[in-house]
C-alpha cells in the first residue's frame, strides 16, 4: 500500500509547480476581482468555478506529459492521477466557500479529469514500452493532447457555423457526440449544468466520454504490456 | 386449507369494498361557519381577524382549514375528534374593498367543505371607535363624531368581542376605544397586555369611571385616578356619565389627548401595502451579510499557505515518499470538511430588519432562505405579528402558528418574507442635556453586539458618533449646527449619509426607516447598525441565521431650566395632503394650483408653548401659508410667533398650517420654547 503512494521527487515538483500556478491565479482572480465587486454576487463564483476547473485541466494537460513513469502497475497510474488532480481541490472548495455557493458534487468533474490523466499516463506508458526515440515520444503525446483538445475545440467552432447551430448551452442535442470526447467539452458541461445551466442530452456524453476514454487506457495499458514481451525480451533471451 | 384461503380471500374483498363507503361517508361529516372582522365588518388596508368554527359530526375529522383572499392563502392544520368542535382565529391582511373570503376544508388535497362569505369592508380611512361594553347601544352614539371629522372620512362605531382575542395589529384598525360597563379583570391577562402594548404605542382607551368604577377600573386599569399617560398613549377616565352622553364633551375628551400617531392615522392611515412591497429594498443588506469579508479571504490564503508549506516540506524530507501523498490526501479531506463546516452543504439564512426601540421592541424584517435540497420549507418565525411572502407563488401563511410554509421549493430562486414583530420589554432610558444648543451627555450602546456607524438626530441636527462597542458609554458636547434643516428628501438624505460615511446596504435600511416608520415621539433618536446571529426554525430545526439590524433607540432630551427647548424638526410634522392623496415624498412636496396641503403640528402634552419660530423654504415666490387661528384660515405674514398670539393660534395643542400655491415647498419644520402648564 506505502509503496502505492512513493511519489518520484521530480514529480512531486510538477504536482507542487501546478497547485502554485493555479493558486497565484485564483488568489489573484479573488482578491482583485470578485471581492471588488459590490454587493453579493453568486453568479461571479460560479463562472469563476467553472472556468477555474476547467482552466486546471488544461493546465493538467499541459504538465501530465512530464510525469515520470517507470514500470508502473495500472493501479499505481490511476492513483497517480487522482492525486495530481486532488492536489488543486483545496482550491476549488475556496471558490465556494468565498462565493457561498451551495453545495455541488466536486468530486464528478474532478473524476473527467483523473480518467483523462489516466489515459495519457497509459498511453505514455504504452509508448515507453516501444523503441520510439524520446522525441518522437514527446512529440506525439504533445500532438494528442492537442488534437484531442484544442484542434476538436476548433473544429467544433467551426461545424457550429457550418451547420448554423443555434447553441444554448454546452450539451446542447444539436451538437454531434464525438465532439463530447473532447474533456474539456465534456467537463465544462458538466460544470455548467452543476452551476445551474441546461441540459438537453442528460448524461448521455458523459458516459460516451467515459467508455470510450476508459476503453483507450485499458487498451493502450494492454498493449504496452504486450510490447513489453517484444521480440526484444526474446532476442535477448536469445542470447 | 382450500377452504380456509377461498374464505379470507371473500372476506378481504368485502372489506376493502367496505373502505370507499367509509370515505363516501364522511362527505357531510362536518360544519365549518365563518366570522369574519370585527363584529362582521372588516377594515381595509387592515389585519383582520377571521374566526373559523369547524364542527365534526359523529366520525374524526383531520385536514387543513384553508382561507383564500384574493389568492393569498392561510392554512392550519386540524385534527378533530368524533362530535368535537374547534374555533380557529385567522389574521388576515385585506386589501380591497370588495373581497370575498373563501373557506375550505380540505384533506390531502381532496376538499370536503366550502364556504363563500363577502365580507362588510370598510374603507381603508374608516375611523374606527370600539365598544368594550355589556350594554353597547347605549355607546353607539358616538357615530355623530361624523359632525367632527374631515369630510372625506367615515366614522364607524364596533362593539368588540367581550373576550377581546384579537393580536395586536388587529387592534391598530383602532383609533380608540371606549370601556364602560365592563368588566376589565375578566379579560385574559392576554388580552390586557395587548391592549397596554396598543396605549403604549400611541392611541388612547376612555374609560368610565362613573357608576361602574367598581367593574372597569380593575384588571390593568385598576387604581386610575387622573388620566394617566402609558408609554405613547393615554388612559382617560371620565367621572360622567359615558352612556348617552354628550357627544361634544368626548369630542373634546378625545382632542385633548390626541397623540401624534392617533392624529397620522386619522388622516394618513396605515401603509402595510407599502411596508411589504418597499422590504425589498432591504435586499442590498441581506446579500451583504451572503458576501465574504476580506478577512476570511486571507484566512483561507493563510490555510493555503500552509498547505504549500507541508508540501514543501514534504518533499525535502524525501526518504519518506509517501509523505507527500498523504500531506495532499489529508488535507483534501480537511479543506473538505472545512467547507461542509461552513455551511457548503447546507441551507443558509440571512435578514435585515429595522428595529425600534421604543415601549418595547418593534421590529420590521426582511429574511431570505437559500435552501438545499428541500423541496418543503416551513418556517417559524417567532413573536411575529405579520407574515407576507415577498417574491414566491407557492407559499401559504399559518397566522396561528406564525408560519411560512412554502411548497415546491427550487435551489434557483431563494425564499423571501417580510414579517412584523414585536416583544415587550423595558427599554433603557437615555437622557442627553440641551442648553442654548449645545448637547452634552452620556451616549450608551444598550445592546451586547456592537454597533457601526452610529449617529444622533436631534431635530434638524445629525451627530455623528461612530463606531460602539457593546454597552460602550461616550460622551458627547456637541453645538447643533442645523445642517438638516430645510432640506428635502434627497438632500436630507445625503447629508446623514455624508456626516456619517455610511455604506450602501446600511443607505438602503435606513431609507427604509425613513420612509415607512412612523415615528411621533419627542425625541432624538440614536441610530445604529449591528449584526447578530440568532436561531430561526425551520422545518422544525433550528438553524442559524445571520441578520443586520438598523437600531433606532429613543434619546431623551432634558433641558437645563424648566423651559423646554425643542429644535426644529423634533414635533414632526403630520401631512393631510387632501382627497385620500398620499405622496412619496416626505420633507418635500410639489403644489400644483388649485390643491392644497394642510399640515398638523401636535405640542407636547402638559406644556404651553410661549414661542414658535417656523422654517419654511419654497422653490417659487408663487406659495403661501396659511395658519388657523381663532378658527379661521389667515395668512401667515412672520416666522415667529409669541405667547399672546399663540394662544389663538394653537387650539387643543395642535397648530395647523395650510399650504396654498404653486410650485415646490419643504415641508415647514417649527421649533418650540415652552414652559410648564401648570407653572
Amino acid at each position: 500500500m506505502l509503496k502505492l503512494m512513493d511519489i518520484n521527487k521530480r514529480n512531486k515538483g510538477i504536482i507542487m509547480s501546478y497547485v502554485m500556478i493555479l493558486a497565484i491565479i485564483l488568489m489573484s482572480y479573488l482578491l482583485m476581482v470578485a471581492l471588488r465587486m459590490d454587493g453579493y454576487n453568486l453568479e461571479v463564483y460560479q463562472k469563476a468555478y467553472i472556468y477555474f476547473t476547467t482552466f486546471s485541466l488544461v493546465l493538467f494537460s499541459v504538465m501530465i506529459p512530464l510525469w515520470e513513469m517507470k514500470d508502473e502497475t495500472y493501479i499505481k497510474i490511476i492513483f497517480d492521477s487522482i492525486i495530481f488532480t486532488i492536489s488543486a481541490s483545496p482550491l476549488i472548495l475556496i471558490i465556494f466557500m468565498v462565493g457561498k455557493i451551495n453545495g455541488a458534487n466536486i468530486l464528478l468533474p474532478l473524476c473527467i479529469q483523473i480518467l483523462w490523466g489516466t489515459v495519457i499516463l497509459s498511453i505514455k506508458k504504452m509508448m515507453n514500452s516501444t523503441e520510439i526515440h524520446k522525441t518522437w515520444k514527446s512529440f506525439l503525446l504533445v500532438i494528442f493532447t492537442f488534437v484531442v483538445m484544442i484542434l476538436s475545440s476548433i473544429f467544433l467552432f467551426f461545424y457550429s457555423q457550418y451547420a448554423q447551430l443555434v447553441i444554448t448551452t454546452i450539451y446542447d442535442k444539436d451538437i454531434p457526440m464525438i465532439f463530447f470526447l473532447n474533456p474539456v467539452v465534456s467537463l465544462a458541461g458538466m460544470l455548467h449544468i452543476q452551476m445551474g445551466g441546461a441540459n438537453q442530452m442528460g448524461s448521455i456524453p458523459i458516459v460516451i466520454y467515459f467508455v470510450f476514454w476508459v476503453c483507450v487506457a485499458i487498451i493502450s495499458f494492454s498493449l504496452s504490456n504486450k510490447f513489453a514481451k517484444t521480440p526484444r525480451g526474446v532476442a535477448y533471451e536469445e542470447k | 386449507m382450500k377452504k380456509v384461503s377461498v374464505f379470507l380471500s371473500v372476506l378481504i374483498l368485502f372489506m376493502t369494498l367496505l373502505i370507499p363507503l367509509e370515505e363516501a361517508y364522511a362527505f357531510s361529516n362536518l360544519d365549518v361557519s365563518i366570522e369574519a372582522g370585527f363584529d362582521l365588518k372588516c377594515k381595509s388596508g387592515g389585519i383582520n381577524p377571521v374566526k373559523v368554527i369547524v364542527e365534526s359530526k359523529e366520525k374524526e375529522v383531520k385536514g387543513n382549514v384553508k382561507i383564500n383572499v384574493d389568492g393569498r392563502i392561510y392554512t392550519h392544520h386540524v385534527d378533530l375528534g368524533p362530535n368535537a368542535k374547534k374555533e380557529l382565529l385567522f389574521s388576515i391582511p385585506i386589501f380591497k374593498e370588495n373581497e370575498d373570503i373563501i373557506v375550505e376544508f380540505e384533506n390531502n388535497g381532496e376538499v370536503l367543505e366550502s364556504k363563500t362569505i363577502s365580507p362588510d369592508i370598510l374603507g381603508e380611512d374608516t375611523i374606527l371607535a370600539g365598544i368594550l361594553s355589556d350594554t353597547p347601544e347605549n355607546i353607539y352614539y358616538l357615530e355623530e363624531l361624523k359632525n367632527y371629522v374631515p369630510s372625506n372620512k367615515n366614522v364607524e362605531v364596533i362593539n368588540l368581542d367581550k373576550d377581546m382575542k384579537y393580536s395586536l395589529k388587529e387592534i391598530d384598525n383602532f383609533n380608540f376605544i371606549v370601556v364602560d360597563n365592563f368588566n376589565t379583570e375578566n379579560l385574559l391577562p392576554e388580552s390586557q397586555k395587548t391592549i397596554k402594548s396598543w396605549i403604549s404605542k400611541g392611541n388612547s382607551v376612555l374609560i368610565g369611571a362613573n357608576k361602574y368604577d367598581y367593574k372597569t377600573l380593575t384588571g390593568i386599569f385598576e387604581g386610575i385616578k387622573d388620566t394617566k399617560q402609558i408609554g405613547d398613549g393615554y388612559i382617560i377616565p371620565v367621572k360622567g356619565d359615558l352612556e348617552n352622553s354628550d357627544i361634544e364633551f368626548i369630542k373634546n375628551t378625545i382632542e385633548k389627548y390626541i397623540t401624534p400617531t392617533a392624529l397620522s392615522k386619522v388622516l394618513q392611515g396605515n401603509d402595510l401595502k407599502g411596508k411589504i412591497q418597499d422590504s425589498k429594498n432591504l435586499y442590498p443588506a441581506v446579500e451583504h451579510l451572503l458576501k465574504s469579508s476580506y478577512n476570511s479571504v486571507f484566512c483561507l490564503i493563510a490555510f493555503l499557505v500552509i498547505y504549500f508549506i507541508f508540501m514543501g516540506v514534504a518533499i525535502y524530507l524525501g526518504k519518506n515518499k509517501w509523505l507527500f501523498t498523504s500531506v495532499i490526501m489529508s488535507l483534501f479531506v480537511l479543506f473538505y470538511v472545512f467547507a461542509l463546516w461552513g455551511g457548503f452543504q447546507k441551507s443558509k439564512v440571512v435578514g435585515a430588519d429595522i428595529k425600534i426601540y421604543n415601549n418595547g421592541i418593534t421590529s420590521y424584517s426582511l429574511s431570505t432562505i437559500y435552501p438545499y435540497k428541500q423541496s418543503q420549507v416551513s418556517v417559524h418565525v417567532k413573536d411575529a405579528l405579520y407574515i407576507d411572502d415577498v417574491n414566491s407563488d407557492e407559499y401559504s401563511i399559518n397566522p396561528i402558528e406564525q408560519k411560512i410554509n412554502y411548497t415546491s421549493v427550487t435551489e434557483d430562486s431563494p425564499l423571501s418574507f417580510y414579517s412584523e414583530g414585536f416583544k415587550d420589554c423595558k427599554i433603557q432610558n437615555m437622557k442627553v442635556k440641551l442648553n442654548e444648543d449645545v448637547l452634552s451627555g452620556e451616549i450608551t450602546n444598550i445592546l451586547t453586539d456592537k454597533m457601526y456607524n452610529c449617529f444622533l438626530v436631534v431635530g434638524d441636527t445629525v451627530v455623528n458618533i461612530g463606531n460602539l462597542d457593546g454597552k460602550e458609554k461616550i460622551d458627547i458636547n456637541e453645538k447643533l449646527n442645523h445642517n438638516l434643516r430645510n432640506l428635502g428628501d434627497y438632500n436630507y438624505l445625503e447629508n446623514i449619509y455624508k456626516t456619517t460615511q455610511m455604506k450602501e446596504y446600511q443607505k438602503q435600511m435606513f431609507e427604509y426607516y425613513f420612509y415607512h416608520v412612523k415615528d411621533y415621539s419627542y425625541e432624538a433618536k440614536l441610530i445604529g447598525f449591528s449584526k447578530e446571529d440568532s436561531n430561526i426554525e425551520i422545518n422544525e430545526k433550528k438553524q442559524k441565521s445571520k441578520k443586520l439590524s438598523c437600531n433606532v433607540f429613543d434619546v431623551q432630551i432634558e433641558n437645563d431650566k424648566e423651559k423646554t427647548y425643542m429644535p426644529a424638526g423634533m414635533i414632526k410634522p403630520i401631512v393631510d395632503y387632501g382627497n385620500n392623496e398620499k405622496s412619496e415624498e416626505k420633507n418635500e412636496y410639489i403644489l400644483e394650483e388649485g390643491k392644497e396641503i394642510t399640515v398638523y403640528y401636535s405640542m407636547p402634552k402638559n406644556t404651553k408653548v410661549e414661542n414658535l419660530k417656523i422654517y419654511a423654504k419654497a422653490d417659487s415666490s408663487d406659495i403661501y401659508l396659511e395658519a388657523f387661528k381663532n378658527n379661521r384660515w389667515v395668512l401667515l405674514t412672520s416666522s415667529e410667533l409669541n405667547e399672546e398670539s399663540l394662544k389663538s393660534y394653537i387650539s387643543k395643542g395642535i397648530f395647523i398650517l395650510r399650504i396654498k400655491g404653486n410650485g415646490r415647498i419643504i415641508i415647514p419644520q417649527i421649533e418650540i420654547m415652552a414652559g410648564d402648564e401648570n407653572a
